[in-house]
């Protein structure tokens, strides 16, 4: 992480525009940012950008935090996209990861659309995964509670499709 | 596992240890410690839920889906309208699925004599992680019954029905696992379909591109070739069934195809009418199967071209079946062998034994490699087959080396 302070940073601004540096290893793991960076022609560039890469849909606390994930996960092997040949777990969370992921559910909300958004796959696949473990061993009621749904079948659709996948309820 | 089943999908044979496999190697990739069970409940806890869900756009709503287990998923489907059109377009990761036809003999059915079929998904690479669900599908009256089974811990295994009003058991079950198999976006990575009348005109699977594994039982060269249409050209095992063994079989023009020509291993259970050349070019490593058409002079020829490392590598095991007079002198024609006299049965510690024991009583010959002098194959001839198997291998213990002597696995 020492490697990363003294490397080249890079600018961006939050949509509150709060403007905030980055060292460029680190960002590297927002695709969005890198695509951008490399059709600007900023990546050649040795010096830190003068005018800051807009993030526009991430407010500075969001993407502080986006930031500080990056700044941890770095310099880990590149996630290899296995998703098509094996079950996707959800119990393959790292232990720092939980602690950082103890937030409030708005804070959860703003971080799944900002990694959406930035395009950083182990961001948005660790948060996406402590919302399915929310939802995992719950019956429908439950979810339906702690995930402010609201039920729009009629009680006649719903008993077909139970009664469609009753082997499923077992 | 089937007979002649090619592949070894668990190679401990231990569901247990299926996912601390899986998480050894996640852990692998990763610097950090991965979160404990509590660890991973008490973050739930701590966040309790998501009460803006409903307004999460459907790319992370998909995103969150593709990480539930089917169970989960109809849990979520079952809320709303919105969250079961969600679940029903995101593709669900399945292994296999298995459609078999008139299995009389499942015990825990309650079945005899009863016409049926039995659907079995599963969405793990191993069978014993329990990942999976079967049911089975038969006709009452007008209506279709499924049933399946419930187990509940410490208790009798609970049988479970459910019916389908005015329609065809079979019909039903082959559109019950065909809705299953689009689920994962046609990604099996294995098929069995052991079906005798699998109603081809209608089905909807275009193409399986990621099925490697596949097992048909038919006797029909139509139908085989049908679903060898569907998969890639290149598998990593394949097993053709026919209930008329002895008089239905694989034509010359049929085990040209490169699904057969180029499958890393293959068990047919039926005549194969491969042709010399045809049988000296095969990719596989392992292959079973009624060898009608292979002369001494091929078998011959396959071992002088292993002996000088002209073979496919990791050759494992060729079983070449045929009850017919096998000429020793042709096959042996110009081949430096041993018999497997005193001498060898010393040497090789315990193998010869075990070796009659697990694959039978035959006339069996060590030949060496010119390429490795450590290994070697035992060709093995009997009444109704010839094997030939890599069963001499090069080992180094304390810096020496010697040759280890074992009935070959392959494991895929």
């Amino acid at each position: 992480m020492t490697d990363a302070k003294n490397e080249r940073q890079i600018k961006i601004s939050s949509s509150d525009n709060e403007i905030i540096l980055v060292p460029r290893n680190v960002i590297r793991l927002s695709t969005t940012i890198n695509t951008l960076l490399q059709d600007l022609g900023l990546d050649d560039d040795e010096a830190t950008n003068a005018e800051p890469i807009p993030v526009q849909n991430v407010a500075a606390p969001i993407l502080r935090k986006v930031i500080s994930w990056c700044q941890y996960h770095y310099q880990d092997p590149v996630p290899t996209d296995d998703s098509d040949s094996r079950e996707k777990r959800t119990d393959d969370i790292s232990s720092w990861d939980t602690e950082f992921l103890k937030v409030d559910q708005g804070t959860l909300f703003e971080l799944i659309l900002a990694a959406n958004y930035l395009d950083i796959k182990g961001l948005l696949d660790v948060t996406c995964k402590a919302v399915a473990n929310m939802i995992k061993g719950k019956s429908p009621e439950e979810i339906r509670r702690t995930f402010n749904i609201k039920n729009d079948f009629t009680p006649e659709e719903e008993e077909q499709i139970r009664k469609e996948n009753a082997w499923c309820e077992d | 596992m089937s007979e002649g089943d090619g592949e070894n999908d668990d190679a401990f044979g231990f569901g247990l240890f299926a996912d601390e496999l899986d998480e050894a190697e996640g852990q692998e990739r990763s610097k950090s410690k991965m979160a404990t069970k509590k660890e991973i409940d008490s973050m739930c806890e701590f966040i309790g839920g998501l009460m803006n869900w409903p307004i999460l756009n459907d790319d992370c709503r998909q995103k969150v889906v593709s990480f539930l287990d089917y169970k989960s998923r109809f849990a979520l489907a079952i809320c709303s309208k919105s969250d079961y059109e969600l679940v029903n377009k995101t593709p669900l990761f399945i292994y296999s699925v298995d459609v078999i036809d008139n299995d009389r003999d499942h015990y825990q059915y309650d079945i005899e004599d009863v016409e049926n079929v039995i659907v079995r998904v599963q969405f793990h690479h191993d069978y014993n992680s329990g990942k999976r669900f079967e049911l089975i599908f038969l006709q009452l009256d007008d209506d279709t019954e499924i049933r399946w089974p419930k187990y509940v811990p410490n208790k009798r295994r609970e049988l479970r029905k459910t019916h389908l009003k005015k329609c065809n058991y079979y019909e039903e079950a082959v559109k019950f696992a065909e809705k299953w198999i689009k689920k994962s976006n046609f990604g099996l990575s294995r098929i069995t379909i052991e079906m005798e009348k699998y109603p081809l005109a209608n089905s909807t699977i275009k193409s399986l591109p990621k099925c490697k594994k596949v097992r048909v039982k038919h006797s029909d060269e139509t139908v085989l070739r049908w679903w060898l249409s569907k998969v890639p050209e290149q598998l990593d095992n394949l097993e053709l069934l026919s209930d008329e063994r002895d008089t239905r079989g694989l034509s010359r023009d049929f085990v040209s195809l490169p699904q057969i020509m180029n499958t890393m291993s293959f068990y047919f259970w039926c005549i194969a009418d491969f042709s010399d050349e045809q049988f000296l070019n095969l990719k596989a490593r392992k292959m079973s199967f009624d060898a009608v058409s292979i002369t001494d002079d091929g078998i011959n020829e396959f071992l002088k071209r292993w002996i000088k490392g002209k073979h496919v590598d990791n050759f494992t095991e060729a079983l070449l079946w045929n009850t017919r007079h096998y000429d020793q002198a042709k096959i042996l024609s110009e081949i430096e062998y041993r018999p497997w006299d005193d001498a060898f049965e010393e040497e090789s510690r315990g193998f010869c034994e075990d070796f009659r024991r697990v694959c039978g009583r035959g006339t069996c010959f060590q030949i060496s490699s010119k390429i490795d002098p450590y290994a070697s194959l035992t060709l093995a001839i009997y009444e109704e087959r010839v094997s030939i198997q890599w069963s001499g291998k090069r080992q180094i213990w304390k810096g020496e080396t010697y040759t280890d002597y074992s009935i070959p696995r392959l494991h895929l």
